[in-house]
């Protein structure tokens, strides 16, 4: 679907938005993207979006859920084409790219974040909304809600280099900026770590307690005794091939 | 390059042990895992043509190669790793197809996990004490291969190569495990229904539909492996 360039119309942010979003996808009147910016609650993607078939794209897919995870949440929607408006200088919908159900692949993209982003994002959900003007065609989902303080920060276990995996000791730390996922540098990172700025030095710390985590491999639970027992015969058995 | 690894595991709690462990004889454990349940003949199942090795003085070993590789312990534990790649699990490809085209085979999925159950249900008459359930944990390690994940297709009779453009169901982890309880009474007198719990299981490491899981006979709530229905 086509249309001339709009002017952004609705300039609007954090419960507005999604109210609004909410509104559309309720609906089923998708045309009423258009027009509307990308900013920190609010992502548009094209139809072309997070194949899974690379890591790369897999790292991509994650970073967006970790940057709004550890803002105040965001939806992400596949199906709606962005240019840059030139008086505004932000991202806006210009047309619809609509998919259909089967080529959005909700459980694998579910699967992805589920494997690829620490912790489990509450109420996380991966749906595709179908078009009421022709309801074989419709728009990805992927709804993230506000998270709580204590659950931050949400990391990416898995990281790129180039179009490589990194070995799962490296993690990601990415946050919504405006309309951009943002990843902290490793400078910021260290210097957070050593000045002890709040509240992200103690954003930090819960990261570095989180990486001790999970590389004593106790993500989320207790082992028991019986737990590490049978896990340590696989793990035997596995090296043993 | 790490090789496709599947292992799952049946425990049962701490504290119980095989009665008459290392007993010979054709009643003895030892010779279960000589000559475990099959369903047919050169299946895809846990034959391995082995004798029982006794090692650390605790448990029983027997391989086929790295395809295959049992392991029971005298408190009950027992493992089963299978090569998760053309020598088994995987479709019937040179190595160097299967590492472009990583296809696990659905038979072959299904028969294995199905084969683990029977063989353990042979093995809890053993147990000094009976438990309440038997912990199953699966695990699937190394599902890429050059950045390509192992995929499931739905079984097709006629033959895979009949069909244009199969759907692929991706793993959607590299490395991914299950855990679970099944009750012993289950394993014990319907191993077939456990069986489909396992099955199950496994299939959402590939996000597989539980609707398209082949050889399954039953309706909601008693669904079970019918393995009459597996096909040479």
């Amino acid at each position: 679907m086509h249309s001339t360039p709009p002017t952004p119309q609705t300039l609007l942010e954090g419960a507005a938005m999604w109210a609004l979003l909410e509104s559309i996808l309720s609906s089923g009147t998708l045309a009423r993207f258009i027009g509307l910016v990308e900013n920190e609650v609010f992502e548009a993607k094209g139809s072309a979006a997070y194949p899974l078939d690379t890591a790369g794209n897999r790292y991509e897919l994650a970073k967006d859920v970790v940057a709004f995870a550890n803002a105040n949440g965001g939806l992400i929607a596949v199906g709606v084409r962005t240019r840059p408006d030139p008086v505004h200088e932000i991202d806006t919908v210009y047309e619809l790219d609509l998919v259909t159900e089967p080529a959005f692949k909700a459980a694998q993209i579910l699967g992805v974040i589920k494997e690829h982003v620490y912790p489990k994002v509450t109420g996380l959900q991966v749906q595709w909304v179908s078009n009421n003007e022709d309801k074989s065609l419709g728009v990805g989902i992927v709804r993230i809600p506000a998270q709580s303080e204590e659950a931050k920060p949400f990391i990416i276990t898995r990281v790129v280099e180039g179009s490589e995996p990194v070995r799962p000791i490296v993690v990601g730390y990415a946050i919504r900026k405006g309309a951009n996922s943002e990843p902290i540098t490793a400078i910021e990172m260290q210097q957070a770590l050593r000045n002890g700025m709040s509240p992200n030095a103690q954003r930090l710390t819960r990261i570095e307690q989180k990486l001790d985590t999970l590389l004593d491999r106790k993500i989320d639970r207790q082992a028991t005794p019986e737990e590490d027992r049978v896990s340590t015969r696989i793990e035997d058995l596995l090296r043993d091939a | 390059m790490s090789r496709p690894m599947y292992v799952i595991a049946a425990s049962v709690p701490t504290g119980n042990r095989i009665r008459g462990f290392f007993e010979h004889g054709a009643e003895s454990v030892r010779s279960l895992l000589e000559h475990p349940p099959v369903f047919r003949w050169a299946g895809f199942d846990l034959t391995t043509l082995d004798s029982a090795r006794l090692i650390d003085g605790d448990k029983y070993e027997v391989s086929n190669g790295d395809r295959k590789k049992i392991q029971l312990f005298q408190d009950g534990t027992l493992l089963f790793r299978a090569a998760a790649d053309n020598e088994f699990l995987g479709w019937g490809q040179a190595p160097e197809w299967f590492q472009r085209d990583p296809r696990l085979n659905p038979l072959a999925v299904v028969e294995a996990n199905t084969s683990f159950v029977h063989l353990y249900s042979k093995l809890v008459p053993h147990l000094v004490s009976k438990p309440s359930s038997v912990q199953i944990q699966l695990t699937l390690r190394n599902a890429e291969i050059n950045q390509t994940r192992l995929y499931l297709t739905e079984f097709y009779k006629l033959g895979i190569q009949n069909i244009h453009n199969p759907r692929r169901y991706l793993a959607h982890g590299v490395n991914m495990e299950e855990k679970f309880h099944i009750p012993v009474d289950e394993i014990s007198h319907r191993p077939n229904e456990a069986a489909y719990k396992v099955v199950l299981s496994f299939c959402t490491f590939f996000d597989f539909p539980e609707e398209k899981i082949p050889f399954v006979v039953g309706g909601n709530g008693q669904r079970a492996i019918e393995p009459s229905q597996f096909e040479k």
